[in-house]
């Protein structure tokens, strides 16, 4: 078990490495090579003279060869800033002033702010956002899916699956709209838009901003997840095991969740790792269309003003969520199945 | 006694057993196959029989060369065919085909019986367009199935006639040896037998060699005319057909012969049977001395450290045992 | 003392292609202590009368006629009622110990399962009846048994949990499909003889369900030949060896490739089993019958009826001379091709 945890970090360790590579290298010499994009010149403000130019290019060590500013890049990245960067980047501030300036994942050009303190402002809404829609989806998919194929072609079965074709076929922004003009405008169900930070004494505010773009993700998600557990819950149904625990005399409903259920859950906790990763690198059109200043939406703010320390910074930082996603998936999966601990 | 078609030497086979926590080294190979030596006449029919896990599968993987060999070598009519690559390999295996046990799986259920059958063909580039048809009906007919039935799926079929189409698809490219990998243990009886019948008909019209494993010595009784068993990588005993049926002089032979059941109620009630205890151990980490020792109903204290090699006699007749069975 | 009667059963399932009977009016009755084997190929409806028994079919198939296990019918029992008999009156073993056991679950977890659905004890009691009863079934150190997967173990112990798991509370009815068709020869011979020695200890009646006329000859009392959803020919194991009576009977024996001598061709019954949607009219063995008459083709198919003194029973048109003649032909193994 130990071994498999090692094995599985180490290579998500190397996962992340290659993608800080592909990351500095389309982000750096890829774009300044393309566009014409210099990245000193968009830290150094408006029209900058090339003197500035110069400046900022010693001051964020541009003015290195690129292989010494990807090993300075990961050295930050693992170790955090060195010293010697804080002194030049924010001279005679103390230590928490430069904190907000400079950190793992650098500066962002368009803010006189580190990557890290805006990653660190925007991840909590991305983070409840993805809790509460995947908590909602696993909660609505999951019985919908093992009921529809405990009795398949019934009728809740049936309407399970247009509810499955809905989910799939409308986008989440039209839904979305949809639910902001009914809900919000016009019965005033929920606000309109925004996001209060959670609080342990009054959680309701911090819920109410967040239920209706919940709601709103988890139905196209929970229309997936109702297809993936029928058709797993089937085909687990129909193996010989559930056979004989139903010759043991087994009543149905233990049947289905002592005997089918467990099985039928690994590919969807597979599933559920990779999307839940996904989700917290941030939900772009629901942040969007619900006004969530969230992780997608401060990728979207990024690219559009050539923010490039920021974009780069949140894929990095999506790469290892995802990473890290992978990891838990499988130690979820070995918990599950005892055959796969053996690997 | 004419030159072999194809003649196996030393045939060693393994997997590799690996170690380490990011880069896998290899610490050791489970020996599926340890030396086997195999020799195949034109037009004979050499059987080998064992129980899962004593490497026949493999073997007969790596004869066809589906498997690369670790040591040994292969000759197929005088020429070493172990490592050869590319064109000769090609050539090597529109010679020597294969059937598989499952007729359910092997086929593939969404392309038609007549292009699965014509699949080697055109994998060869082996005539014109018009030509693989005419042969893909040629074999259909050979195996007794209508050509008609070119443009159905295999679901169309029983599982008998799905044998035959893996017959037939073995067929179309008119090898010399056919290795036949369980053809007839997923099958009901009475199909089994008709199934045993095309083979031998096949053989004498088209002077097939066959190479025929099976895990049930009865099954092939009818087919071989030499039978090796293997146990854990190893052959046991060889000889011809009769001989090891009616002479089985290595014990685990005996206890395969005796495991059978027999379809007279009289005789089931009343003979000796060798039941072997236990199960075959694991080739990662085969038993000392005779491989065979720790389940063998006469294993002496011997046993336990040498390592009997298959001495085979003049008459054909081989066993590797310090004390065979008289 | 009949345990199990089973009269005029009929079991068809719907399907897309019209309605499918599997078990066509099948009737038979297995004594306590005794094992009856049913002899069939895929499609001759031997796994749907099994299901039938167990109540274990799925819902588009509908079971009419007779179940009875000693006074209690069990066709038209209610759900409930049939549950509480599974598993503790009858009991089943299956073809693939290699898939009917739960992956992810220990060894100890099914077995102690399997007793705790039945008798109210408490997890040690029934910890405890599952060490006894791998033990009872030759497993070396079933305490630390009960904590392996399945996966940890071979087909052959694997059949052995099975088996220990049906006995657990002592049912009167253990059916048994196809027990030892997965295995290797030298382990279908281990649990053959667990199974003949557990006959004498348990005193259930068994139906052995097998394509392998050999395994029915080494435990069987009693035998039943199916071919497409009937039975063709009933008969005492030693009767039916002797004195085979249904010319499909003759067919299976012939095929048997232990039978044949060197030299000579296997005997094959021609064609392949008919499809149960459009079975043929009459005898549904006809079409591949060597002596078939005009009448098989045409006259309602024939009922079991009793032959000799043997107790067989046979549902053939044939005239007694020429089964009797050519039965004795097969049972010599004196056929040619």
């Amino acid at each position: 078990m130990i071994r498999f945890l090692i094995r599985r970090i180490l290579g998500g360790a190397f996962v992340v490495l290659v993608v800080t590579l592909a990351v500095f290298v389309l982000f750096g010499p890829v774009l300044t090579w393309k566009s014409n994009i210099t990245p000193a010149r968009l830290y150094a403000g408006k029209s900058p003279t090339a003197k500035d130019i110069e400046q900022v290019k010693t001051l964020l060590g541009l003015d290195q060869p690129y292989y010494v500013q990807y090993a300075y890049g990961l050295r930050r990245l693992v170790l955090g800033p060195s010293q010697d960067e804080r002194d030049r980047v924010c001279p005679g501030s103390t230590a928490e002033e430069c904190d907000q300036l400079l950190g793992r994942f650098g500066s962002s050009f368009a803010k006189q702010r580190s990557v890290d303190s805006l990653i660190a402002a925007r991840f909590p809404v991305t983070l409840s956002l993805a809790i509460v829609s995947a908590l909602i989806w696993l909660l609505i998919s999951i019985p919908i899916g093992v009921l529809s194929a405990i009795r398949p072609r019934s009728l809740g079965d049936r309407m399970a699956t247009v509810f499955v074709l809905i989910g799939q076929s409308l986008p989440v922004y039209y839904i979305g709209l949809l639910a902001i003009y009914f809900l919000s405008y016009r019965l005033g169900l929920f606000p309109l838009s925004g996001y209060e930070s959670f609080a342990i004494t009054n959680p309701w505010p911090w819920l109410s901003h967040l239920l209706l773009p919940a709601l709103v993700l988890a139905l196209a998600f929970a229309a997936l997840y109702v297809r993936i557990t029928r058709s797993q819950m089937l085909d687990t149904l129909s193996e010989d095991y559930v056979r004989t625990a139903r010759a043991k005399g087994a009543s149905e409903p233990r049947v289905v969740v002592r005997h089918a259920l467990r099985n039928a859950m690994l590919p969807i906790v597979t599933m559920f790792g990779l999307d839940l990763g996904l989700l917290l690198g941030g939900a772009i059109l629901i942040e969007v269309t619900f006004g969530l200043q969230g992780l997608g939406a401060l990728a979207v703010e990024a690219a559009k003003r050539l923010d490039v320390p920021t974009t780069a910074g949140i894929v990095l930082f999506s790469a290892i969520l995802i990473v890290a996603a992978n990891i838990v998936v499988d130690l979820v999966c070995a918990s599950l199945d005892p055959r796969i601990r053996l690997e | 006694m004419s030159e072999p078609i194809l003649k196996a030497t030393g045939i060693t086979i393994g997997f590799p057993v690996t170690r380490g926590i990011i880069l896998q080294r290899e610490v050791a190979r489970v020996q599926a196959v340890a030396g086997v030596d195999l020799t195949l006449h034109a037009g004979e029919t050499l059987a080998v029989v064992g129980e899962s896990g004593c490497g026949k599968t493999t073997l007969a993987r790596g004869l066809v060369r589906l498997r690369d060999v670790d040591a040994g070598t292969i000759e197929f009519m005088g020429e070493d065919i172990t490592r050869k690559r590319g064109r000769g390999l090609s050539a090597f295996r529109r010679q020597v085909t294969m059937i598989f046990q499952d007729p359910i799986a092997s086929l593939d259920p969404r392309m038609r019986i007549g292009q699965s059958v014509q699949e080697p063909l055109d994998i060869h580039g082996i005539g014109t367009p018009g030509d693989r048809k005419r042969r893909v009906q040629e074999a259909l007919e050979r195996v007794g199935l209508n050509p008609e039935h070119y443009n159905r799926f295999p679901h169309a079929f029983s599982g008998g006639q799905r044998q035959r189409i893996g017959i037939a698809r073995a067929l179309v490219l008119e090898p010399r040896v056919i290795v036949c990998d369980e053809p007839v243990s997923a099958l009901d009886v009475s199909v089994q037998a008709q199934i045993v019948n095309l083979l031998e008909d096949l053989q004498r019209d088209l002077g097939l060699s066959y190479i025929v494993i099976a895990h049930d010595l009865d099954v092939v009784r009818r087919l071989a005319d030499r039978v090796q068993v293997m146990y854990l990588g190893r052959v046991v005993e060889e000889g011809g057909g009769e001989q090891v049926y009616t002479q089985a002089r290595h014990p685990y032979t005996g206890a395969l012969l005796s495991a059978r059941p027999i379809a007279d109620p009289k005789v089931a009630r009343t003979r000796q049977r060798i039941v072997l205890q236990g199960d075959v151990p694991s080739p990662i980490n085969p038993p000392s001395g005779c491989r065979f020792h720790p389940r063998c109903p006469v294993a002496q204290a011997s046993c336990t450290t040498d390592d009997p090699r298959l001495v085979v006699g003049a008459d054909g007749h081989g066993w590797a045992c310090a004390y065979p069975l008289s | 003392m009949t345990l199990l009667t089973v009269d005029n059963l009929r079991t068809t399932f719907r399907t897309d292609d019209g309605p499918v009977c599997a078990v066509d009016g099948v009737s038979l009755t297995v004594g306590a202590g005794k094992v009856l084997g049913i002899v069939g190929e895929s499609g001759s409806g031997k796994s749907a009368l099994s299901l039938s028994i167990m109540g274990l079919l799925p819902e588009s198939a509908t079971v009419e006629g007779s179940i009875r296990l000693g006074e209690q019918e069990l066709v038209g029992l209610s759900k409930h009622d049939l549950r509480a008999l599974r598993g503790s009156e009858v009991a089943m073993i299956f073809q693939d110990p290699m898939t009917c056991l739960n992956p992810v679950l220990t060894i100890g977890w099914q077995l102690v399962e399997a007793v705790r659905l039945h008798q109210q004890v408490s997890r040690r009691e029934a910890r405890k009846l599952a060490i006894d009863g791998l033990a009872a079934v030759g497993i070396p150190s079933p305490e630390d048994r009960l904590r392996t997967y399945p996966h940890e173990l071979s087909g052959g112990m694997r059949q052995r949990v099975m088996i220990a798991m049906a006995l657990l509370n002592r049912p009167r009815l253990l059916i048994a499909d196809e027990p030892t068709t997965a295995l290797d020869v030298t382990t279908q011979a281990q649990i053959l003889e667990l199974m003949r020695d557990l006959r004498r200890e348990v005193d259930a009646a068994i139906v052995l369900i097998t394509h392998d006329l050999g395994v029915v000859a080494e435990v069987c009392d009693e035998v039943a030949v199916m071919y497409a959803g009937r039975i063709v020919e009933r008969a005492p194991v030693d009767e039916l060896f002797a004195q085979p009576q249904h010319p499909y009977t003759w067919g299976l024996l012939a095929s048997l490739p232990g039978r044949s001598r060197t030299g000579q061709r296997l005997h094959q019954i021609p064609g392949a089993p008919p499809s149960l949607l459009s079975p043929p009219p009459g005898c549904r063995f006809a079409p591949r019958c060597a002596l078939v008459l005009d009448a098989c083709r045409t006259d309602p198919a024939p009922s079991l009826a009793p032959v000799g003194a043997g107790g067989s029973q046979v549902a053939c048109l044939l005239d007694q001379s020429t089964r009797d003649r050519e039965g004795a032909r097969y049972a010599a193994g004196e056929e040619s091709a």
